[in-house]
């Protein structure tokens, strides 16, 4: 490393993870580059928060250059020009990157339940997969800050494997609307306990971010700092302290290595001028997102590392997971012609269906060894769009003014449940680096394998199967399903991929330690979903958070006793 | 629930119409528009960019067919009233692939509806009187049967003359964009009573009593379980 550097730590990367370091790093009084691969972008200025989707292009459709809605603040999406990916035979992977300040924490929909016990040891209990270095025990403090330093409402039951918070760190939450009722009664009546959903959306101001005031919907991003994206809350705190240099338009195309085989700092190329620029730092994070910083890695080649960093275990790029998922609508007799009021809130559901079956899998009675829980959405939240006007008046209603009676009658009577399952880390799964394709830079691009267990469609079937059940429960009729649920599940088209390279005891069958440094390169942290070592069906973004804010308080305290010797010496 | 008054050949009734003599379904291609499209990385506070291209005649068409799907019923205006002809006209306008199945059919439909209001009363169809208009889209409405429509509307669709039947897929798309237009628009957000979108000071309300109220009792008429908060 050069004699002076400009910087203490490079953080690669400002979603949740990155900005979650950047903070951290800033506070504690190291001086953080952070770069961002996408352009700059103003929550504040740029949301389409008072918009009505009349007024919208084609009411908020998706086309060939907007998806997977219009309003979504997506800059980027599953297609950019000039940084391709490839798929292998029989893998269709669609990989959702953006390409903007705070990355996916502008479009993500804020649901943010913690880990539990089981979640981090589910090998010792049910001998699949790998466990986690860390137990919940360890992460419960850092659940807790994170939880009050990012803002979230929810509510603290404690249920089996879904810890609460201690009083004091969440927010009150709003009421459960009336068809989320229903919901809690319906599943109630098969054993199967529901709470709020412990979500990322202000009731009270925080840090000079507003509270929710409960109009528009939280997919479009918040003006008001009300649900949380880092460009409204991590990163202008993080500038505030002064220690923190932003640069957009900076893809990072490796870490560069120094004799000694550690981290020197990153090359990046600077979009706006196709420049290839060399920064130095003390150490480096990574949160690119758990792909693209498993191909920073892979990329990062040099005569000390032939096949990339991290790449000695063998694990880089393997156990990568993404949330299994299908949705069913269904209708409601009973709900038809619901007295109005507004139903609003938070836009985003308030309530949750934690997974119940952990009995019935320690008697035996299920055919897979992990969880999914339920998200439920209603009709009459949001205006209407084009994504939910067919609801309102199907052709099967007919035309003319009884299709207008008609639409009154059941406008409010159907209910979406989605489910969102742990998938299990298999050896079809994995990325690489394909071996002929390279993006507008040059740099070799990622290569998607996918596949899904047994185990994987048993839980699938099963959530499918729960779902009929409690409609039927709820007086319901479910909608038709027309595509085949394993073609609806594989995992292979979400965003909450994790797991290219995980975090364990050992350098011999991990990537990172119990602190996601690098077992290879000691000064090389990594801050995202990469480090994951299963794949909780829990959305993913607070463990993320929690896990950076661990990682990257270690790292601070490494950084400032280097900087200390350097003083010394 | 169809509501589409056809009567089965099979069962010996009067044809509506005669399905021999039905103008021929137009087979034009056409062009995606030129746009300009909004790109990858627009302001999403601006509208479409993109000029609007449908001709007055055109719109007339759309506008009485699509008044024909949502009337002014005396409760709450048309669709037509509501401007949802622009959004249709936007639609059809849109320099995107994504869109194209949909202006193909609209495009072709309408003069395909003109050409066949001609054969039969010898005016456009925007020109005809309402029991004209009204005969001719109920001839072909829904023509396009679904995997679980019964057997029966199945029979009825295939015996119908291959114009009649895109017509029918015309008509479908057509339901879907006016429809979809029409409850996004002020009138059509008041008219299903949807109450939301308003900025609130202070917590979120919920459900209101008379809601609770209802809620509760298809509770109980279900035989689950309370909730605590209805308890």
């Amino acid at each position: 490393m050069p004699a002076y550097s400009e910087f203490d730590v490079i953080v690669v990367g400002s979603g949740a993870g990155g900005a979650m370091s950047a903070l951290t790093l800033c506070r504690a009084g190291h001086r953080v580059l952070m770069l961002e691969a996408g352009r700059h972008y103003d929550p504040v200025t740029e949301t389409p928060m008072y918009n009505s989707h009349i007024d919208v292009p084609l009411g908020d459709m998706p086309t060939e250059d907007r998806y997977p809605r219009f309003l979504d603040p997506i800059v980027g999406g599953t297609d950019i020009e000039g940084e391709p990916y490839v798929s292998a035979e029989g893998t269709n992977y669609k990989w959702l990157r953006t390409r903007m300040l705070g990355g996916r924490t502008n479009a993500w929909w804020g649901l943010a339940p913690r880990f539990g016990p089981y979640d981090f040891k589910n090998h010792s209990r049910d001998g699949y997969g790998f466990d986690w270095p860390v137990t919940y025990d360890d992460m419960a403090p850092y659940y807790d800050r994170t939880e009050e330093l990012v803002g979230l409402f929810g509510t603290s039951e404690g249920f089996e494997n879904e810890p609460g918070s201690p009083p004091g760190v969440l927010q009150p939450p709003p009421p459960m609307r009336s068809y989320e009722l229903l919901v809690q009664a319906g599943f109630a009546s098969l054993g199967i306990p529901s709470k709020m959903a412990p979500t990322a959306v202000l009731t009270r101001p925080l840090d000079g971010r507003q509270a929710c005031f409960y109009a528009t919907n939280c997919r479009r991003g918040c003006s008001i700092g009300a649900k949380f994206q880092t460009p409204t809350s991590f990163i202008p705190l993080a500038l505030q302290t002064g220690n923190m240099v932003l640069r957009t338009d900076a893809m990072v195309t490796r870490v560069n290595t120094g004799a000694d085989g550690r981290a020197t700092g990153v090359t990046y190329i600077d979009k706006k001028s196709d420049a290839r620029v060399e920064v130095t730092a003390r150490a480096v994070v990574l949160a690119a997102t758990t792909f693209e910083t498993a191909r920073i890695m892979m990329n990062s080649k040099s005569a000390g590392y032939p096949n990339g960093i991290g790449a000695r275990s063998g694990q880089l790029g393997r156990n990568v997971a993404n949330t299994l998922n299908f949705i069913t609508d269904a209708q409601f007799p009973l709900l038809e012609g619901r007295p109005r009021y507004n139903e609003d809130g938070t836009s985003l559901p308030h309530i949750y269906v934690p997974w119940w079956g952990y009995g019935a899998q320690e008697r035996g009675e299920l055919d897979f060894p992990r969880g999914y829980h339920l998200q439920i959405y209603g009709d009459m939240v949001g205006p209407p769009s084009v994504m939910t006007g067919a609801n309102i008046a199907g052709l099967e209603m007919g035309y003319g003014a009884e299709m207008k009676a008609a639409a009154r009658r059941r406008y409010g009577s159907m209910i979406r449940f989605e489910m969102l399952g742990e998938m299990l880390p298999n050896d079809q799964a994995y990325i690489e680096l394909d071996k002929n394709v390279v993006d507008k830079w040059g740099s070799p691009v990622v290569r998607f394998h996918w596949g899904n267990s047994e185990e994987d469609r048993a839980m699938v079937r099963h959530a499918n199967a729960t779902v009929e059940k409690v409609i039927q429960k709820m007086g319901g009729k479910p909608q038709e399903v027309t595509v085949s649920l394993e073609a609806r599940s594989t995992g292979a088209g979400g965003s909450h991929e994790t797991g290219s390279a995980r975090m364990g005891d050992s350098p011999d069958n991990s990537v990172v330690n119990n602190v996601s440094q690098c077992w290879d390169v000691d000064n090389l942290v990594l801050a995202d979903g990469s480090v994951f070592a299963s794949h909780p069906h829990k959305n993913p973004t607070l463990t993320i958070m929690a896990l950076a804010l661990r990682a990257s308080e270690a790292l601070a305290q490494r950084v400032a006793a280097e900087k200390l010797r350097g003083a010394i010496q | 629930m169809w509501v589409v008054a056809v009567v089965p050949a099979a069962a010996g009734a009067k044809l509506l119409f005669d399905r021999a003599a039905v103008v021929d379904w137009p087979e034009k291609e056409w062009a995606v528009p030129a746009g300009p499209g909004y790109g990858k990385d627009p302001s999403l506070l601006e509208p479409a960019p993109w000029p609007n291209l449908l001709s007055d005649d055109q719109r007339a068409t759309l506008a009485t067919i699509c008044d024909l799907i949502v009337p002014n019923d005396g409760i709450s205006i048309s669709a037509s009233e509501a401007g949802v002809i622009d959004f249709v006209d936007e639609w059809v306008s849109s320099p995107y692939e994504t869109t194209q199945f949909h202006r193909t059919t609209i495009l072709n439909g309408v003069t395909w509806f003109n050409s066949e209001s001609m054969r039969r009363y010898g005016k456009d169809y925007y020109q005809a009187t309402p029991d004209q208009q009204a005969d001719l889209f109920r001839d072909t409405f829904g023509k396009l049967a679904r995997d679980g429509a019964s057997v029966l509307r199945k029979i009825e669709t295939r015996i119908d003359a291959e114009s009649i039947r895109l017509a029918g897929v015309f008509l479908d798309t057509l339901h879907f964009l006016t429809v979809t237009g029409y409850y996004m628009t002020d009138a059509g957000r008041a008219d299903i009573g949807y109450q939301g979108d308003k900025i609130t000071t202070g917590d979120y309300e919920g459900p209101n009593d008379e809601s609770l109220k209802h809620i509760r009792g298809v509770i109980n008429q279900l035989g689950l379980p309370l909730p605590d908060v209805l308890g």
